[in-house]
């Protein structure tokens, strides 16, 4: 056969044409420079004024467009020397964090006692969300306190009050284990039910936490919940042990409402619970869960 | 108008012309099947075979196809289908690139008719169609079909071919582009035609009416709606990240520390969060989720997708343990598709080495024969005619002589000359390489199609009573076999011991997400009653499957299409002992009709019906909200005709109605609530695993479709008013004249 000569490079080809009349949505203009040094001014007096607050430089420069990232420095510096934000100030602490605060509502020898509380702040939040992005861990209540060995616990309830106050800081959450254990995590990067479901992990009593989660799936979406679920890194339980820990929660009596199911053909093993989902029920769903998914692709 | 190029192409290949048509008067019915179901009605006189060469094979694409829509590189390939006994019309439908290389070739489908008096493929490059000689390819696979045209024309055409299967009209056989993309069905029909492939370069461009802004917004508002392949929109397994903590039963697979295994370097699929619009790619990761952790990861190279597709589902895999079997190691292909060659073999155990092994050496068979695994009806049939014993009682119900008790059906209908041209101690034994043996000369059979003397197997041979192969009896497809063999009706109907497993519903097709898609048991069967083959439509699945809890499913559901009194279209749960779902209602009614009107757009349009509807978001911002307008957002913004979703989706109701009178008038049947939409009596049977029809309450379900689709309840046919209300008086005129009009 012929080879024809072809000459088509098909990344040079225009695929689309398009219509003239302007797009519906308005795109927004990249704010002026001094729009952006009164935006950071309201910022760090909204701060100090309602929350009696200082601003973490870190929320000072998320402000800034990143275009404009690199003039940061001369930004602040025009500020100095500018009359209107002649109350903005900044202060750096011994271990080199800066913070601003608004001198109309924080005293200079007020924000350098601020200026502790506002660093330890940003050490706990720091830490929260690196265990939470990161490590996709809780962060127990003792961590917290190793992080800032300097303030009593008591201050640090205090501390941790004002920072669910704080829209910058409100992200982290506590959640409490059901043994009383206070955990700490940030929803920015991680869910309110996940970290519910690491704090039924931390108390280290895996029948509960199986009987917890077959009893959510049962009554959230419903459907009964395959064993294999909880060979999960997340549940800690080594895969040797989940047969005796299952049988060991079917038969305990707090958990008698769950039941477990054998699949006749395939053998795959489920649990649910009655008080959510009828008997017959959960045998069709894990039918489908099983096999009918597979089979219907 | 944008979207479409305002040209139909349509090559006769018994008089060589080659003509380009206007759009104009199938733009009503969009594109894609829509346009088929017209040309069919409109050209194709009932009582013509699907091999006849007065039967057109329309290649419908449709307005939004190669626009850069999200999902819109579907193509619709339509004609009287080979696999139905009476070649009632049906669809099959394959993605890739081929569709939007037609359409930058400047044509808004191909329709194809005649017959070639020897093999040919068709070149298709911008103005330039030729008719051309495909002496060389006839008689070899797809693999090569390709390698010839596009050495010919250039490594950037598209080429959509048959093998062996389609030549040898083999029923069950398929047109395959982009090496993975098939549309099933319909090869035999371009193999009756003497049609080999088609090759496609496009150089032009498409037009969006709207500008370059607001089409890339739009299509930026789309990709946020969008989840995961099949509707999901929560990931399948507990995400730290996902805002409720909502997980489970999505193929939503992707995770931190989860790798295609085989790319190099693997490639992580890692925190695909909802919001990170970058990872829609790898948020499917279809590998892991058919093949199963260890095996699907470890060969998984990437995951392929369409033109215009972020979503990606087609595995490509590496398993060097194919090149010992003699095939490539290299394979690409995603759910039935891949078990179309293994089907053939028992005792290998799901989810191992061995599996994928075999999975893809059957890829490998099936892809270049071109053979189409009929969603899995075929190999269903072929393990229960190869194992199931008869016994002395269904020998006499079936009409076989009962000394044949103790037999398995092969045995008995099979020459023993035939019956031993096939190793089946390698179908029995476990000898892995065995069993791919088997599989091998399985489908050399299929795609050789013979009767016992060499010659050409034809279904008025088999219905004569001349013996045929093994390979013949299966190419000629469930429904004529059972004609055949009547104790096929066994497994089709009445298999008792394993209900679950009966996968048959009427008329020569299979089921397809039916009444074991517990939650939409009444709309599943509507689904599965109204078209000629299985219905293919995944708009109830991907709703219901998009992982949400099932209450927020319904609050979501009621807010876009109600509200409803009487009960919500998602069942809770089934009743006990004989798992009844709850009785049909208006949300059930709508719920059904939606999904068949939405897939009818999604294949004129065209869009992906194995991901959209978009009713429901990953966006806990939107509260999981969808959005029902996003199909009419971008047909309006493509086309510059405006339209509502309620209008478009009066348009798919024109499709739906325009293919039940086409159905109909071929059937010449008015009561077609009887005699067509039929269901197996076994979905009235309980049993676990699936919901049961109640007889009653069935026939309440057809009322009220037929209700909310303007059809007569008697006779379940379009009514007059409903014609007009459509546009289509001219469709009730004909069928007035034929008498079926209600």
């Amino acid at each position: 056969m012929e080879k024809e000569d072809q000459k088509t490079d098909a990344a040079e080809k225009v695929r689309l044409e398009y219509g003239n009349e302007p797009s519906t949505v308005e795109k927004t203009a990249e704010p002026t420079i001094e729009e952006i040094q009164a935006k950071i001014a309201e910022t760090v007096r909204t701060a100090a004024g309602e929350h009696s607050a200082m601003t973490p430089a870190a929320s000072v420069f998320a402000l800034v467009p990143k275009s404009r990232q690199e003039t940061i420095t001369a930004l602040l510096d025009e500020m100095a020397a500018d009359e209107r934000y002649a109350d903005i100030k900044a202060l750096t602490t011994d271990s080199g964090k800066v913070f601003f605060f608004s001198t109309t509502y924080i005293q200079a020898d007020e924000a350098v006692a601020k200026s502790r509380i506002e660093e330890a702040k940003v050490k706990i939040a720091e830490k929260v969300r690196a265990d939470s992005q990161d490590r996709v861990k809780l962060t127990p209540a003792g961590d917290l306190q190793e992080l800032i060995p300097e303030t009593e616990r008591y201050r640090i309830a205090a501390i941790l009050k004002e920072m669910q106050e704080n829209p910058a800081t409100a992200d982290i959450k506590m959640v409490t284990a059901s043994n009383g254990h206070v955990f700490f995590y940030s929803d920015w990067h991680m869910s309110n039910y996940y970290a519910l479901v690491l704090s039924r992990v931390t108390v280290k009593d895996p029948c509960a936490t199986i009987a917890a989660m077959v009893r959510d799936e049962s009554r959230v979406y419903p459907r009964p919940t395959c064993v294999q679920f909880f060979m999960e890194d997340l549940f800690e339980i080594p895969p040797c042990d989940l047969k005796a820990i299952v049988d060991e929660t079917l038969k305990k009596p707090e958990y008698g409402d769950i039941k477990m199911l054998v699949h006749p053909t395939t053998g795959g093993v489920y649990l649910y619970s009655n008080r959510y989902l009828k008997d017959h029920m959960a045998a069709v769903l894990m039918d489908w869960q099983e096999v009918g998914r597979e089979a219907n692709p | 108008m944008g979207g479409w190029t305002g040209k139909v192409l349509r090559v006769d290949l018994t008089t060589g012309v080659i003509s380009k048509e206007s759009t104009d008067k199938y733009k009503p019915y969009l594109g894609g099947t829509g346009l088929a179901y017209k040309v069919l009605w409109d050209e194709v006189p009932p009582g013509t075979d699907a091999w006849d060469p007065a039967n057109r094979i329309i290649f419908g694409v449709g307005p939004l196809t190669g626009t850069g829509a999200p999902l819109s590189g579907r193509v619709s390939v339509t004609s009287l289908w080979p696999m139905h006994p009476e070649s009632l019309p049906a669809t099959g439908h394959m993605g890739g690139h081929w569709g939007p290389e037609l359409k930058y070739a400047g044509y808004d489908s191909l329709i194809i008719q005649g017959k070639a008096a020897s093999p040919v493929w068709i070149y298709i490059k911008d103005d330039v169609v030729e008719i051309r000689d495909a002496g060389k390819m006839w008689g070899n696979g797809i693999y090569r079909a390709n390698a010839e045209i596009m050495n010919i024309m250039g490594p950037e055409a598209h080429v959509a071919a048959i093998g062996q299967c389609g030549e040898n009209l083999v029923r069950g056989s398929n047109v395959m582009c982009d090496r993975s993309h098939s549309a099933g069905g319909v090869g035999s029909v371009m193999g009756s035609k003497n049609l080999k492939a088609i090759g496609i370069i496009g150089t032009g461009a498409l037009k969006v009416e709207a500008s370059k802004s607001a089409w890339k917004d739009l299509v930026h508002y789309q990709h946020t709606i969008l989840g995961a392949n099949s509707g999901g929109v929560v990931p399948n397994t507990l995400q730290s990240w996902q805002p409720d903590g909502y997980y489970g039963g999505t193929r939503w697979t992707a995770a931190k520390g989860l790798f295609w295994g085989a790319a190099s370097p693997p490639v992580e699929t890692g925190d695909c969060t909802a919001d990170d619009l970058n990872s829609i790619g790898l948020r499917t990761f279809k590998g892991y989720a058919d093949f199963g952790p260890g095996v699907g990861d470890k060969h998984t190279v990437k995951i392929q997708g369409c033109h215009g597709c972020p979503i990606r589902c087609h595995i490509a895999t590496d398993v060097p343990a194919l090149e010992q079997l003699g095939v490539s190691r290299y394979q690409v292909n995603t759910c039935n598709g891949n078990s179309s060659g293994s089907g053939f073999t028992i005792g290998i155990t799901s989810r191992s080495e061995n599996n994928i092994t075999a999975s893809q050496y059957g890829v490998a068979l099936c892809d270049d024969f071109g053979w189409w695994s009929d969603y899995g009806l075929a190999q269903a049939d072929f393990k229960w005619l190869a194992q199931h014993v008869l016994t002395a009682e269904e020998c006499t119900a079936a009409g076989i002589d009962p000394v044949n008790a103790g037999k398995t059906p092969y045995q008995y209908r099979l020459t023993a000359a035939e019956y031993a041209k096939l190793p089946w101690a390698k179908f029995t034994g476990s000898d892995f390489v065995g069993k791919m043996d088997f599989v091998k000369a399985v489908m050399i059979q299929i795609k050789d199609n013979r009767m016992a003397d060499g010659t050409p197997a034809t279904w008025e041979k088999m219905q004569a009573g001349q013996p045929a192969t093994l390979g013949a009896y299966i190419a000629v497809g469930a429904g004529r076999l059972e004609k055949l063999w009547p104790e096929l009706a066994i497994q089709h109907q009445e298999n008792k011991a394993t209900p679950s497993a009966i996968n048959y519903v009427k008329m020569g097709h299979i089921k397809h997400h039916f009444t074991e898609s517990s939650d939409t048991v009444q709309a599943a069967a509507l689904l599965n009653m109204m078209y000629n083959r299985d219905p293919m439509c995944h708009t109830h699945t991907n709703y219901t499957g998009n992982g949400l809890p099932l209450a927020l499913q319904n609050e979501i559901f009621n807010e876009l299409f109600g509200p409803f009194e009487g009960g919500n279209a998602i069942d809770a749960e089934l009743a006990a002992p004989d798992f009844l779902p709850t009785p049909m209602n208006k949300a059930k009614a709508v719920f059904a009709k939606m999904c068949f009107l939405y897939m009818e757009l999604h294949n004129s349009l065209t869009l992906c019906n194995y991901t959209l509807p978009g009713w429901a978001s990953p966006l806990k911002s939107r509260n999981y909200r969808g959005e029902r307008n996003l199909e009419a957002m971008m047909y309006s913004a493509v086309t510059g005709d405006a339209k509502t979703a309620q209008q478009l989706e009066d348009t798919g109701l024109r499709i739906l109605t325009l293919f039940r009178a086409d159905t109909a008038r071929r059937m010449n049947e008015k009561d077609m609530r009887n005699k067509h939409d039929l269901m197996p009596e076994y979905a009235f049977h309980a049993h676990s695993g699936a919901g049961t029809l109640d007889h009653a309450d069935w026939e309440v379900a057809k009322d009220m479709f037929y209700e909310e689709c303007g059809w007569d309840k008697t006779t379940g046919l379009p009514t007059q008013a409903t014609y007009d209300r459509l546009g289509l008086s001219d469709v009730a005129a004909v069928m007035a004249g034929a008498g079926l009009l209600p």
